[in-house]
Parts: C-alpha cells; structure tokens; sequence
C-alpha cells in the first residue's frame, strides 16, 4: 500500500514537471515600447490545457485514495498525509484554481448565459467530489479540500460549539451559496472567488482585506473545528445534503459500538451522535404540536423571505457591472459627483445613448426581482426545515458520526477500544 | 417489533439509494448537456474562451487561438 502511495505521489510530480517544460502563454501580453514594466498580477497565469487534464486526474486520484484511506484503512495519520499533498498541490502549486467551490459559479452561469461555457474539466472539477460524495461521503472535506487542510492544520485546542448554535450559523452557509448563485446567474460577479479568504495565502498576494479575515478564520479556527468549511462554504452546503445519499460512510467503530462514552467528546466537528432510544412522552408530544405548527409556518417563511429578497433588488443589482455603471453615469449627469470613473469615460466614449444604458439596467434590475423572490423562497423553505429538523427525532441505538456533519477526519477512530482491538488483531495477522 | 423495525430500514435504505442513484443521473445529465452545448457553441463559431472578452462575436481582429481556429474552421468550410 505504502509502496503505491508513492507511486502515485511521484506520477504525480513527474506529470506537473514534464507540463510545466512545455507550457506556453496561451495569451501572451503586448508588447510595449520603451520602459514599461509589465504589473505583478494576482491571479495566476493561464496554464497550457493539458495542466486541467492533469489536474483533474490528480482530484480523481486524491478522492479515490481518500475513500480508500477513510473506509478501508482507517487511518488519521495517513488522511492527514494526504491531506497535506493536497493543500501543497491544489492549494501552494496550483494556486487554489481551478476548485470545486469556486466552479459553482461557473456552472451557474453556463446555465443561464447561453453564450457561456465551461470547459469539461471545469465540470468535471465540480462534479467529481459529489460524486465521491454521493458513494463514500464527505471524502473531499477530509482530505482533499486546501481550504479545509489549512483550517484543519491549525485546529489545536478544540472547543464545542453548542448544537443550536452551530445550526444557527449554517445557515450563514445558505445565504452565502444563494449570493453566490444569485451573483452568477445574472452575469454580476463571481462572490466565492472575489471573498476566498485563503487564496491570498496560496497565491501570496492578494486583496489586503481578505489576507485579514482569512488570518481571522485561521485564529478562529484554533479554537473552532474549520470554521469557514463548517459556517460558511457553499460547496459544503451542497456536500452535506448529497453526504445524507452515501452509500458507504465512515463509523466510529468498527464493527460493533459498545457504548463506552469515549468517543463522545472526540469530534471537534461536533459531528458524533449520541444513542436516543426514546424520548419522554411529554418531549414526543410538545415536538409533534411544534412540527405541526412549522409545516404551517414553511410557507410563510417562504414568501417573507422571498418578498424581502425581491426587496433587496437595488441593493443586490449594484453587483452587476452595467447597474453600477448606471448609476454612476445618473450621478455624474446630476451633478451630484464630481469627476468621471474609467467604466463611465468608457461608456461616452462607445457613442451609446444614456436612455440606452438606463434601459438596460432596468431590465436587469427586473431579473433581480425575480431572483429574489426565487432565492429568498428557498432562504424561507432553508430557515423552516432547519426549524423541523431541531424538532424531529430519531431513533439511535449507538454513538454515530453525523451523515450529514462528518467530514470523514478520522479523529474519532483512535478514540474506540474495538478500533485498538482491530488494529492489535491487524498486527498479529501481519506478524 | 424487530422485524416492524427492520422493513421501515430497509424502506428507508430503499429511499436513500433512489434518490442516490437519482442524484446521479442529474449529474450526470447536467454534465452531459453542458458538454453538448459547449460543442454546439464551438461549431457555431462562438468564441467560449473564459476570459474578459467571452461571449464576443467578433472574430476579424481576434488574435486568440481559438478565434484563430473558428477563423481557419469557416475559412474551409467556405472553400467547400
């Protein structure tokens, strides 16, 4: 086994080596005269087209050794290996670009602008992690993700955070991914990318603004178990419902729970359930009448918040390039700001009208309407299942990881008596 | 009573693996039908390079490869 991790280890290197002696500028910069300097850029330069494909196959092969690592071996140490391979690889050498958090966006937008499109390993880059997902669970947050390793290498003092809490924040996660698609389904920005708080450490530069709130995750994130991957990605919010589906998915033990206890503090994800065999008769009726109450509530929340997203248009559309452009130019022609932008001085000089561009504009703001109404109704139908879901009950007998919660860390392994007891046979049978 | 627990487990497991096998399927369908609309964006000559200049028509004075091969592509295409 140990033998073909470095195999693959070493493939992989090879391949990055022998693509980076061929690579070429796909669009190379003008050429100026005289003693122009070209700037530093923030971004990373494009890559040749084969450097996607490796990348890919290297996300297959990561995913694939992350499953087996997770389900089969059940070993901490070598998820964290593999972990940190891959915060080297997607996150230092590829420079957080292309991932699947970010790839939302563009598939988002592929859907709605029938003039845009994505390549297939962009696809491929969103698709591949929920299809692990969907088979072996959450295999990507624990060993593939570079935001998460890097949350994930500074967690040294655990606290738990309280169960309504943390329920409460995930929703900050909702709001986020509806932004997200919002933004992109309009053509407006691309918010994943512009608000990465890591990228700025992988690509060692950046917007001074997210350098600080990502050292603000990361101080967080000594206390609190991966702050960012577990209240704030949209990709999570996706992986967490297709984690629900998994075929297979991580156990505390491995084979039979003998209700020791000693797990119950080991998740610092707070993603360990504990046994609920029955619940008070008092409890069980006060939360039927609760449930009974929150299916008569959903749709009220759903149309609260779907009006108060369709209220938010003038303040949403301003994401948009031409809304703000817009405004800028009413602003300019009001006399109500002095001087004129780079965008404005370009739009004069196109010979467009202005009743042109404020026509425009409206009928983009219209779009936002309609998308506020769609998107604050799944805010609404979010918040009241989130409501349901405190008051359902199930039936547990042992102590289990969350489907949903579990990243599929491993922590939890070492924390099991009939773990040491596999382990110790495992050696013997070697031996 | 075991046996009243076990079939609504097995229900259940019923359930999961069909929206499973059905989370998929639209995955895969997505995926699929991105693929055939960035073939059909590509015949029709449209330029679908991810950069600022996207979604521009204009292939006369483009210098960008792919600008370059739709030109090449229509030039035989006109030549028969």
């Amino acid at each position: 086994m140990r033998r073909l991790f470095y195999i693959l280890i070493a493939t992989a290197v090879l391949s990055a080596l022998c693509v980076s002696a061929s690579a070429e500028m796909r669009f190379p910069p003008p050429e100026f005269e005289g003693d122009y300097v070209m700037p530093t850029t923030t971004t990373p330069h494009p890559h040749p087209d084969i450097y996607e494909y490796v990348d890919v196959a290297v996300l297959a092969a990561a995913l694939s050794l992350a499953s087996y690592l997770t389900l089969k071996l059940r070993s901490r140490r070598a998820i964290f290996v593999l972990m940190m391979l891959s915060l080297i690889y997607f996150g230092y050498w590829r420079k957080g670009c292309v991932c699947p958090i970010g790839a939302i966006q563009n598939i988002i937008l592929s859907i709605f602008d029938s003039t845009y499109t994505v390549p297939i390993t962009v696809s491929l880059f969103f698709l591949l992690p929920l299809v692990f997902t969907l088979f072996f669970g959450r295999v990507f947050c624990a060993a593939v993700c570079p935001l998460g390793a890097i949350q994930d290498m500074v967690l040294v003092r655990p606290v738990s955070v309280p169960y309504w809490l943390a329920a409460g924040l995930r929703l900050l996660a909702y709001l986020y991914l509806t932004l997200a698609v919002l933004f992109a389904a309009t053509g407006s920005a691309f918010l994943i990318c512009r608000y990465d708080p890591f990228v700025a450490f992988f690509r060692l530069s950046g917007n001074v603004n997210m350098l600080i709130i990502g050292l603000c995750f990361l101080l967080v994130g000594l206390f609190v178990g991966r702050p960012y991957c577990r209240f704030f990605c949209p990709y999570g919010v996706i992986l967490r419902q297709l984690s629900r589906l998994s075929k297979w998915r991580v156990t505390i033990t491995p084979d039979e729970c003998i209700q020791c206890r000693l797990c119950e503090e080991a998740c610092p994800f707070g993603a360990i359930r504990r046994p609920a065999v029955e619940w008070p008769a008092v409890e069980y009726a006060k939360a039927r009448r609760r449930i009974a109450f929150l299916i008569l509530l959903i749709p009220v929340l759903i149309a609260l918040c779907g009006w108060g997203g369709s209220l938010l248009k003038n303040v949403t559309s301003r994401m948009h390039p031409t809304v703000r452009l817009a405004e800028r130019i009413y602003l300019e022609e009001a006399g109500e700001v002095e001087g004129v932008t780079d965008p404005s001085t370009a739009f004069r000089a196109t010979g467009r009208t202005i009743e042109d561009l404020y026509d425009e504009a409206s009928v983009i703001r219209e779009k936002f309407v309609t998308a506020g109404w769609v998107l604050g109704g799944f805010m609404g139908l979010v918040i009241g299942l989130k409501l349901g879901a405190v008051s359902v009950w199930r039936k547990r007998t042992d102590y289990e990881a969350d489907r949903a919660g579990c990243i599929a860390c491993g922590r939890c392994f070492k924390y099991c008596p009939r773990e040491h007891v596999r382990l110790e046979k495992n050696k013997q049978e070697i031996s | 009573m075991g046996g009243l627990s076990g079939n609504i487990h097995s229900r259940r497991e019923f359930f999961v693996g069909a929206l499973r096998y059905a989370a998929l399927g639209l995955l895969c369908a997505g995926a699929a039908l991105l693929a055939v609309k960035r073939r059909w964006l590509k015949r029709q000559g449209i330029c679908v390079n991810n950069g600022l200049c996207r979604g521009c028509r204009i292939l006369e004075q483009c210098r960008l490869p792919l600008a370059l091969e739709a030109k090449r592509s229509s030039s035989r295409t006109d030549n028969g």
